[in-house]
């Protein structure tokens, strides 16, 4: 009987199908099947249809669909950010049904991936400091953390060298009182002078330098790669659902809000749609949204209509920066740090076979266009490498082997940080705008977007101050510090 | 080891401000150190000094200025990352074993560095989780004489290391590595061929006039991203992708 019933069901709608004609369009994209989210109605008949299906196809248990008709939380980009932050909601608060939605597995133009991995606590906002400190906390208890069992434990390589800012005269005293800040954040940072780098680092040019600030402990590099693959690991066991599919809509529902002027409506987002690469569109709805798409955030802000029908809209955009990777035969080798020069440039070791990385920040006028992620080699010959061999002058001697390029989710009002939920649309949370700190601050703004969501406050680090609402207010945080 | 046992150390080995101030920073953590099964050196003689039998310790109960903490072994006991606080203002400090200790990693060095910069002899033979990052960070102690890092299985590249600090620190003797064995390749083409960071840019198109510079042997990309496999058990696959351009 029930047979009957699941085959009759098809056969209608293929019927009214057919009488529903459309007019001819202009072709555009491909009809894509739409697979319904769970407001809208599915009848009785359908559900147990649903059910008994494996029964009938002879598979062994249902397969669910690929991406799911409802979930709690919906993290928008499966980069370092939104991995930190499903792992944290699984972690700690295990009844959250957490998706990722990732529109490209290989991480082909993820900044994570392409970021140079490095971890300072040298900022000029206390809150910046304690966000990579709790980086560096993380990362030394990693693998209690992040093992799984059964499986091998997870390895994370960080290299405690440490960054050091060269500053000159007229900049020395902005150094201190940073380094000041910093000490009192419970950060190791030290102030070093001219003669003390001059021993230290004989192999450095010290032209127009005063001073310089080092952090003696829980600075350096690693690989962003093995810390997303790690927490990947660990998020799959704690039962995190991984999506591939690309956000295209979003989907609201109007409530009607009682004013003075009579009844108004205000639009309440429900959910997203998502094109899933086997051709069909599924609709997701999901209790909190969190946009961790990286430079492409306001892309998806502009989707959910922050910047179109609300206002202000998100102020991130990418900027593509440059990565070069040189190699010098009697370069400083092991004392090495993770150097920044007074120009910007910024310079360290890869391995112990002499090569280097190194790179620079263009200045606002001459931003390279971010159609794609093509290297210019001019910019290296012109602004990196003359501050370089300057700085060190073993670079002289240095040959230029490969080079690429990386998307900053650059805060055009003030590089910083964008956390917490819009004003409006209260469960549309932000995670953006980190202007090349995203690997440092991932893991805390994980952490955060975690206990904004579970005690809607913030617990760990306090990061009230970095909420969308300052730019409607005109209250922009200026981060002086950045590379 | 059990994961509330391990918790149960970090708590004991908590570094208590007020300890250190009453008895002084080499009493308080010498007091540390022997209640983990450790021994302590000081620099008025020669007798390593360890629990009594009993239980009692050893030590003086009051500030003794004259009494420098000098020798620290704490091989085999369960030391972990929170009980290296211990040695902060203990300067005096040149020779440390952590001979075999299971929770021992490279951060517990860089605390070394940052609390003990006059260390002479460094043992960390047999602890399986010390990687190349405590060569790295060995030539920050400028007067060491001894590094043992035998059975390290974690130290791979360890002939090269120690290449690079004997440069850096000329009176240096590292136990338990061989010497460096002929590579066929150079250095910097082996290590081209096995970092993800180095092989970032191979996708990049180089213009014309710069090609010369690029050696010889260059192949194409191989690992650029790797992808990892989703599939619905918790086993993760993880296979390099072979692309010809990136994106």
């Amino acid at each position: 009987m029930l047979q009957a019933f699941a085959r009759r069901a098809p056969s209608i709608s293929v019927r009214a199908r057919c009488l529903c004609t459309k007019p001819p369009t202009s072709p555009g994209p491909p009809e894509r099947e739409y697979v319904q989210p769970s407001t809208e109605e599915k009848s009785a008949l359908k559900i147990l249809k649903d059910e008994f299906r494996p029964l009938f196809t002879g598979e062994a248990v249902g397969v669910e669909k690929a991406v799911p008709r409802r979930t709690d939380v919906l993290i928008i980009g499966g980069g370092l950010v939104g991995t930190a932050a499903a792992y944290f909601l699984k972690a700690h608060g295990e009844m959250f049904d957490v998706t990722i939605v990732e529109r490209d597995y290989g991480y082909t133009r993820a900044s994570t991936m392409l970021s140079c991995g490095g971890v300072r606590h040298q900022f000029t906002i206390p809150e910046n400091v304690q966000m990579s400190m709790f980086t560096t906390e993380f990362l030394k208890h990693y693998k209690e953390h992040l093992t799984v069992l059964g499986q091998d434990p997870p390895h994370v390589d960080f290299h405690h060298q440490g960054y050091l800012f060269l500053a000159p005269e007229n900049r020395a005293q902005l150094l201190l009182d940073c380094v000041k800040m910093q000490r009192a954040q419970g950060a190791k940072t030290v102030i070093l002078s001219k003669a003390q780098l001059a021993e230290k680092y004989p192999w450095m040019n010290l032209d127009g330098i005063e001073c310089a600030s080092y952090g003696t402990e829980g600075e350096g590099w690693f690989d962003p790669w093995q810390l997303v693959h790690a927490l990947k690991g660990k998020n799959i066991q704690l039962g995190v659902r991984y999506c591939q599919g690309e956000v295209v809509k979003f989907r609201y529902d109007s409530v009607p809000l009682y004013t003075s002027g009579g009844i108004a409506e205000k639009k309440r987002i429900l959910g997203v749609d998502v094109d899933h690469p086997d051709g069909k569109r599924y609709g997701c709805d999901a209790a909190v949204i969190i946009n961790s798409a990286g430079p492409w955030a306001g892309e998806v802000a502009r989707m959910a209509g922050i910047g179109v029908d609300v206002f202000p809209e998100l102020p991130v955009e990418p900027r593509k920066r440059y990565v070069y990777t040189i190699h010098c035969p009697d370069g400083p080798t092991l004392d090495c740090p993770f150097l920044i020069d007074t120009s910007g440039a910024y310079i360290r070791r890869e391995g112990l076979g002499g090569n280097y990385i190194c790179g620079a920040s263009p200045s606002e006028e001459a931003e390279p266009s971010i159609a794609n992620l093509d290297v210019d080699y001019e910019f290296y010959q012109e602004v990196v490498w003359p501050s370089i061999a300057h700085r060190v002058p073993a670079f002289n001697n240095s040959k230029l082997k490969c080079a690429w390029a990386g998307y900053y989710d650059y805060n055009t009002v003030d590089q910083n940080l964008i956390i917490g939920s819009h004003p409006e649309y209260r469960n549309f949370l932000f995670a953006n705008g980190m202007s090349g700190h995203g690997v440092q601050q991932g893991l805390a703004i994980g952490r955060a977007l975690f206990e904004y969501i579970y005690y809607s406050k913030y617990k760990t680090i306090d990061l009230s101050m970095f909420d969308f609402a300052r730019f409607a207010e005109r209250r922009p945080i200026l981060e002086q510090a950045i590379v | 080891m059990l994961r509330s046992e391990r918790e149960g150390f970090i708590n004991e080995q908590r570094y208590i401000p007020a300890k250190a101030l009453q008895r002084g920073p080499d009493l308080a953590a010498a007091d540390m150190i022997l209640n983990f099964n450790g021994r302590v050196k000081f620099n008025n003689d020669d007798v390593w000094y360890k629990t009594y039998e009993k239980g009692t310790s050893p030590l003086p109960q009051s500030f003794r200025p004259d009494l420098k903490l000098e020798a620290v072994d704490l091989a085999d006991s369960n030391w972990m990352l929170t009980g290296m606080d211990h040695l902060h203002g203990c300067e005096h400090v040149v020779f440390v074993s952590l001979a075999r200790c299971k929770y021992v990693t490279d951060w517990f060095i860089a605390q070394l560095v940052l609390h003990c910069p006059n260390l002479k002899y460094l043992d960390v033979s047999g602890c399986p989780e010390i990687t190349d990052a405590t060569m790295e960070m060995a030539y920050k102690f400028r007067h060491l004489q001894i590094l043992n890092i035998t059975d390290c299985q974690g130290i791979k590249q360890g002939e090269v290391f120690s290449v690079f600090l004997e440069d850096l620190l000329p009176e240096l003797i590292i136990i338990g590595v061989d010497s460096l064995s002929k590579m066929e390749l150079p250095l910097h083409e082996y290590e081209q061929q096995n970092s993800r960071f180095l092989n970032l840019g191979m996708s990049a198109s180089i213009p014309e006039q710069i090609v010369g510079l690029r050696s010889e042997t260059s192949e194409k990309s191989t690992v650029v991203n790797c992808k990892l496999n989703m599939s619905d058990s918790v086993e993760l696959k993880v296979e390099p992708l072979k692309t010809e351009s990136v994106c």
